[in-house]
């Protein structure tokens, strides 16, 4: 498995590299965890988990301008 | 073997490249630029902000805040932390300006803070839970996957997106905050593994270690949701 996610961060030598791929080629197992794990790092790299409500930008902008006004920065 | 061949996306914040950028470069005034170009490249925004110019600080903000507060909000778990985390995080930034080594880049500079920030008020809401000191516990064996079954093409398809929302929270509010910091730093935010380290403070072989189980715990989670034929 450690290898598998050093594979997926481009993290192995030119020969790991390639014997993790002649791997996949005869073990399904390995390569459905590899994809399920590239997967599951697309989906959360790729989602909107937290919404940011406009009402918070107005705060972030409120508190820094006064910051900036009163010198304090 | 196409399954090996295509790499794991990383966030871009989109920064120029080609004539635009080279225009902008050659600008002999960049504090004064006009603001469509300056939009557009970090780089001049830090620049001016250093000399002063509060209005690029702001268009550094307005391009970042929905990721830092998507860093600090999955980090501590706790909106109001979160909030807070995001608003010392640019005030910080802010503050220290002139200590950023323009050679790097700002967003890295500042998701480092900004993860600081995060920590900092999770330490505090879990002194006890929460230790990136210690070592990895458990053993090899669970590092094997179980449950191995197909998932449907493009799983998180199969659900409305405020579902699909639903489920990613669910399943990251229940990994380790240890874990998931990592996680979060790592893949989420595309920090390298070496900046991954510097941040939390801890080895790159400790980073790794973390990471793999992260993924792995993640995938388990989401097997229950997106194996091929499983209705939930």
């Amino acid at each position: 498995m450690r290898e598998i996610s050093n594979y997926i961060d481009g993290d192995v030598s030119v020969v790991l590299k390639r014997e993790i791929e002649i791997h996949f080629i005869g073990c399904d197992t390995c390569k459905l965890v590899f994809i399920q794990l590239k997967t599951t790092i697309e989906i959360f790299s790729g989602s909107d988990l937290v919404e940011f409500p406009p009402e918070m930008h107005t705060r972030l902008h409120n508190a820094l301008r006064r910051k900036m006004q009163e010198g304090r920065l | 073997m196409s399954c090996v061949t295509f790499n794991v996306q990383r966030i871009d914040s989109g920064l120029l490249s080609g004539p635009v950028k080279k225009a902008v470069l050659s600008t002999p005034n960049p504090q004064r630029l006009p603001s469509t170009i300056a939009k557009e490249d970090e780089h001049l925004l830090v620049t001016a902000a250093k000399s002063g110019d509060a209005q690029a600080f702001e268009e550094l903000v307005n391009r970042y805040e929905k990721k830092i507060f998507r860093l600090t909000m999955n980090i501590t778990r706790n909106r109001e932390d979160a909030e807070d985390a995001m608003q010392d995080a640019f005030m910080k930034s802010y503050a220290h300006l002139h200590d950023f080594q323009e050679g790097s880049r700002f967003y890295t500079w500042l998701v480092r803070i900004a993860a600081n920030e995060a920590l900092m008020r999770l330490r505090k809401r879990r002194p006890n839970q929460f230790s990136l000191d210690e070592p990895v516990k458990g053993e090899d064996e669970e590092l094997i996957p179980r449950d191995i079954a197909d998932w449907e093409p493009s799983p998180e398809q199969r659900y409305a997106q405020s579902e699909t929302r639903q489920i990613l929270n669910e399943v990251i509010d229940q990994l380790e905050p240890d874990f998931r910091v990592v996680f979060v730093l790592r893949d989420v935010e595309g920090l390298s593994t070496e900046e991954t380290a510097k941040t939390l403070g801890i080895s790159v072989p400790a980073v790794k270690s973390r990471l793999l189980r992260a993924r792995l715990k993640l995938r388990q989670k989401l097997n229950r949701y997106f194996r091929r034929g499983e209705s939930n």
